[in-house]
């Protein structure tokens, strides 16, 4: 039975409906919220263990301290609902089945930090959850939990929905305050870091929908219940978006510290047909690549997928099966990189762009010998040599590709064509 | 606040917070770069400049464009990984770089051949057709447009939005689909657009004055100072050695006048030097005008003030005639030494009046470079304690032409270095004089008028000093020798002072300077031949 934090909701008829969330206890942190020191929330949220949810993984608690203190600048919150990593779908159940648990994680956010101003960076694509979100939003207004005065507390909070305009980059921190600063959404060097210089050159926290939802749970039953679930480094839940050949794709919440294997047959019925496992991508496609064997043996948290090469990153587990075959995934992959680079810096631009005609003609069986370690010679020069991180995002699963699936790539180059193009189910679409 | 780093086990002493870059290329480094521009600031997106900064766990990348440097900060740029990288930024920008080098003005002169030569020779892995856009696009009045050839690096929009305070050049579209474009339906019309000619590393932007002109190879660049207002950025002048020709005109550095750049007007004001000019000495003699030897239009010039040739030698025929007053009209685009000259000159002869004219009609003057006086030694000659006297306004409200009620009847004119534009006030003002002599680089209209005229020399054929309107002095250095003739007018002037004087400082341009700083208060304590590239300060109280 896995531990719902973030999902509690997601099952209850209407919980989007302020009137519902309540009766079900929404709300309710902010009594002990408003009671506590700032500081001291801040101090809950790091020991809670609490960590990034959109991809980084980094402490949500420590980020927040780093916002300096008396600076004379108002100070920004960026929730991060861009949802734009492939594969990733879970931010939206939140924003369509619970948006009241992001508002109050937003309130609970701004409080500690000591920000009077939130902006949710939707993606312009996701219309329903934005029009839930606003009504939520309005609903909060009205009965007092978000504007002036929230709730008699003295503390004031305004949040506005801005919708994303179509690039993955924006999903990017800083390319989303480039965007909502009304620019290209390019983003910036760091340091310096949001943190310090941010939203219109101010202090900003940047957040993930998720992270945020967390929140409430941490204030109502302490951080040690949090902390109680997960392992050493990898503390509480996070909801696992499952796609791919499986029987039942979803959104599933678990603690960290279970089998990736068991966790993924146990959720979605395993693979679907009962055909066999050939590769697992545990956190959305900037993440490499893991072997069947891989899959069955490592434990799903930080640590342990760190350990093995990859990363838990959103959380957007792709299952492939025996009939996927791995250059497709690739050349489909290394298509949206390219798209979505931003194309300020030469290795990602141009990186991007060239993996993906040497994918393109591998798969369609034009591919050279010398194909393959041209590839796992790109790779590192698109690694932590650009701006941001979507080049490495590109660079080191495709590296995972070629390295732990060389001989199907190796079978299109000698037989000409793609050995698996006949087979049923090929995921692959376009 | 001093801090010390090391960069490749050398220890350097600094400042705080200065870029890592700049210490690095101030201190004999070399740090390849696109993106950046010391005019400009970091703009991060190159990632060509990337060193190694040693840190406890493993030594990480970082741009040296976009970080500061602290104290104990440990670099290094000599390691594998930094060659790798930089190889790599190259290869990745050569990927869908078009080969137009045989036909890109930018060869000789271009980054991506010179970082190419240094840090890359590797040969080309792209097997792929390369991306097709706008070539040879017409996009304003001064630039030609290659989105092909174009690396994005940013460094002409960031120019044109935060220097120029126009925006009109932007990248449009995302991704490797990225292009340099013009807003729709516009143009670049900024007065200051050629410099993103020369800050674009590669031939994206090129000048469509000196398109197809000529191989940079071929140039000979030297040092000198724009004559074309009162502000006198620091440039360059580019001549081909092959036809001895000025080709365009380029800002030098000078953290004191113009930081990098110049305007365009300025810039462009330069093809008179090539055409236009007078080449031969004229004499005019009863109504006849006749082609002379400098020796001889010289003479007539002398015996036309009324002095000898301080030899008694015979001039060109009948008695010296009584001495006439003698105006003489220096523009206020003459240099210090020729000022000087006819300063000497008044002085010494008897019934000499002096008058420097500002007679180029005012330009547009701007917050950023351009001054509306559009003569370069206006402060110059009122240093010099000379009367300054504005011909651009033209008559006043009785008709009256300035100063012209001072002139005797019979005066005789001796008019120096007006290639910069006649005029009609000018004109008129000539016509009361009975004989004129003419030192001058250009054909005008003045030209036409002159009883003696001897050919002078332009601000690209003559050293000379001049004083901007903030009181600096710069120097100009000659780029080409005299077209026609390769005495400087100063010299002309100072052969007719050497009738009325024994004096002999003035054999030598640093004479004549060493005499101007001993007697004039202005320059007192300057060594006038020390003006180094970015010329000298005048202490505010003289000025």
């Amino acid at each position: 039975m896995s531990k719902k934090i973030i999902s509690v909701n997601f099952d209850k008829p209407n919980a989007h409906r302020l009137s519902v969330y309540e009766e079900l206890g929404g709300y309710r942190s902010l009594t002990k919220l408003f009671a506590m020191n700032p500081a001291d929330v801040i101090e809950e949220v790091k020991k809670s263990g609490l960590r990034g949810r959109g991809g980084a993984g980094f402490s949500a608690g420590m980020k927040w301290s780093f916002v300096p203190k008396d600076i004379g600048k108002p100070k920004y919150l960026c929730v991060n609902a861009d949802e734009g990593e492939p594969g990733t779908f879970k931010d939206r159940k939140i924003l369509v089945l619970d948006p009241h648990a992001l508002i109050e994680g937003i309130v609970i956010c701004s409080f500690a930090v000591g920000i009077h101003t939130a902006y949710v960076y939707v993606r312009g694509e996701y219309d329903t959850p934005i029009k839930k979100l606003q009504a939520a939003i309005d609903e909060a207004y009205a009965k007092g939990y978000l504007g002036s005065n929230i709730r008699g507390s003295g503390f004031d909070l305004d949040v506005y929905v801005h919708r994303g305009a179509g690039a993955y980059i924006c999903g990017e921190e800083t390319g989303l305050i480039e965007s909502l600063e009304g620019k290209k959404g390019q983003p910036r060097p760091k340091p310096p870091y949001p943190a310090v210089i941010g939203l219109f050159g101010c202090p900003t926290v940047v957040n993930n929908v998720e992270t945020l939802s967390a929140l409430p749970f941490i204030l109502n039953n302490g951080w040690e219940a949090y902390a109680a679930l997960g392992t050493e480094r990898s503390k509480g839940t996070m909801l696992f978006s499952i796609s791919g050949m499986v029987e039942r794709p979803g959104v599933y919440e678990e603690a960290f510290g279970v089998n990736l294997w068991e966790f993924i047959e146990r959720s979605t019925g395993g693979v679907k047909g009962r055909r066999g496992l050939k590769a697992v991508i545990p956190g959305g496609s900037s993440s490499p690549i893991l072997t069947a064997e891989e899959a069955r043996s490592v434990s799903l948290d930080y640590e342990s997928i760190a350990a093995a090469g990859s990363m838990i990153g959103s959380g957007a587990i792709i299952v492939l099966s025996e009939d996927n075959c791995v250059v497709k995934a690739l050349q489909v992959i290394s298509r949206f990189y390219a798209h979505e680079s931003c194309g300020q810096c030469p290795p990602c631009r141009e990186g991007t762009y060239w993996l993906t005609r040497l994918a393109e003609r591998m798969e369609k069986g034009e591919g050279h010998p010398g194909d393959l370690d041209l590839i796992l010679d790109i790779c590192p020069n698109m690694m932590g040599t650009t701006v941001c991180v979507l080049s490495d995002a590109m660079a080191l699963p495709a590296r995972s590709y070629v390295q732990k699936f060389r001989d199907e790539f190796e079978r299109h180059i000698k037989e000409k064509r793609c050995p698996f193009s006949r087979a049923r189910n090929n995921v692959a679409v376009g | 606040m001093s801090v010390t780093i090391k960069v490749d086990g050398k220890t350097i002493e600094t400042e705080a917070g200065r870029q890592l870059i700049d210490v690095l290329n101030e201190n004999g480094w070399d740090t390849p770069h696109f993106c950046y521009h010391p005019g400009l600031g970091p703009d991060g997106n190159c990632r060509m400049c990337q060193v190694e900064i040693v840190t406890p766990r493993s030594p990480m990348l970082a741009i040296s464009c976009n970080t500061k440097v602290t104290d104990g900060m440990e670099v290094v740029t000599n390691s594998e990984k930094v060659k790798r990288v930089r190889a790599a930024v190259e290869e990745f920008l050569l990927l869908n770089h078009p080969l137009d080098c045989p036909i890109c003005d930018k060869a000789g002169e271009c980054t991506l051949q010179n970082y190419y030569m240094r840090h890359d020779l590797k040969s080309g892995r792209q097997e792929f057709i390369r991306f097709k856009k706008s070539k040879a696009q017409d996009i304003g009045p001064t630039l030609i447009l290659d989105q092909e050839r174009c690396v994005l690096c940013d460094r002409c929009v960031r120019f044109l939005r935060n220097w120029a305070g126009e925006e009109q050049l932007y990248i449009a579209g995302r991704g490797h689909d990225a292009y340099l474009t013009t807003f729709p339906g516009k143009e670049v019309t900024s007065p200051y657009s050629l410099n993103t000619v020369d800050l674009c590393p590669v031939g994206a932007l090129t000048s469509k004055d000196f398109r197809f002109s000529t191989p940079t190879w071929f140039l000979k660049r030297t040092p000198s100072v724009c004559t074309t207002c009162s502000r006198g950025c620091s440039m360059e002048i580019d001549v081909d050695m092959r036809d001895n020709q000025v080709k365009r005109l380029r800002p030098r550095h000078n953290p004191h006048v113009n930081g990098y750049w110049m305007c365009d007007e300025g810039r462009l004001n330069y093809k008179f030097v090539n055409t236009d000019r007078v080449r031969k000495c004229v004499v005019e003699h009863d109504g006849e005008r006749f082609e002379a030897l400098l020796e001889n239009a010289a003479a007539e010039l002398a015996r036309t003030i009324g002095a000898g040739t301080g030899r008694g030698a015979a001039s060109m025929g009948g008695e010296p005639p009584a001495k006439p007053h003698l105006v003489v009209l220096a523009s206020a685009t003459c240099t210090l030494e020729e000022l000087y000259a006819c300063k000497a000159l008044a002085g010494l002869r008897p019934g000499t009046t002096l008058y420097v004219a500002r007679h180029v009609a005012d330009g547009v003057e701007d917050r950023l470079l351009r001054k509306s006086d559009r003569h370069p030694n206006v402060k110059g000659a009122e240093l010099l304690g000379l009367r300054v006297v504005d011909f651009t306004a033209g008559p006043d409200a009785e008709g009256r032409l300035p100063v012209v009620e001072t002139i005797p009847q019979g005066a005789v004119l001796l008019a120096v270095g007006f290639d910069y534009g006649s005029g009609e006030p000018l004109e008129k003002f000539f016509e009361k004089f009975s004989r004129i002599a003419i030192i001058a680089a250009r054909e005008s209209n003045l030209t036409r008028m002159a009883h003696v005229l001897v050919p002078g020399l332009t601000f690209a054929e003559k050293e000379g000093l001049i004083v901007n309107f903030e009181g600096h002095i710069q120097k100009l250095s000659p780029a080409l020798e005299g077209l026609w003739d390769k005495t400087p007018p100063w010299e002309v002037v100072v052969r007719l002072v050497a009738a009325f004087t024994r004096e002999t400082a003035f054999d030598t341009i640093a004479g004549l300077r060493k005499h101007l700083a001993t007697r004039e208060a202005a320059f007192s304590g300057v060594d006038l031949d020390a003006v180094g590239p970015t010329g000298i300060r005048l202490e505010a109280k003289t000025v």
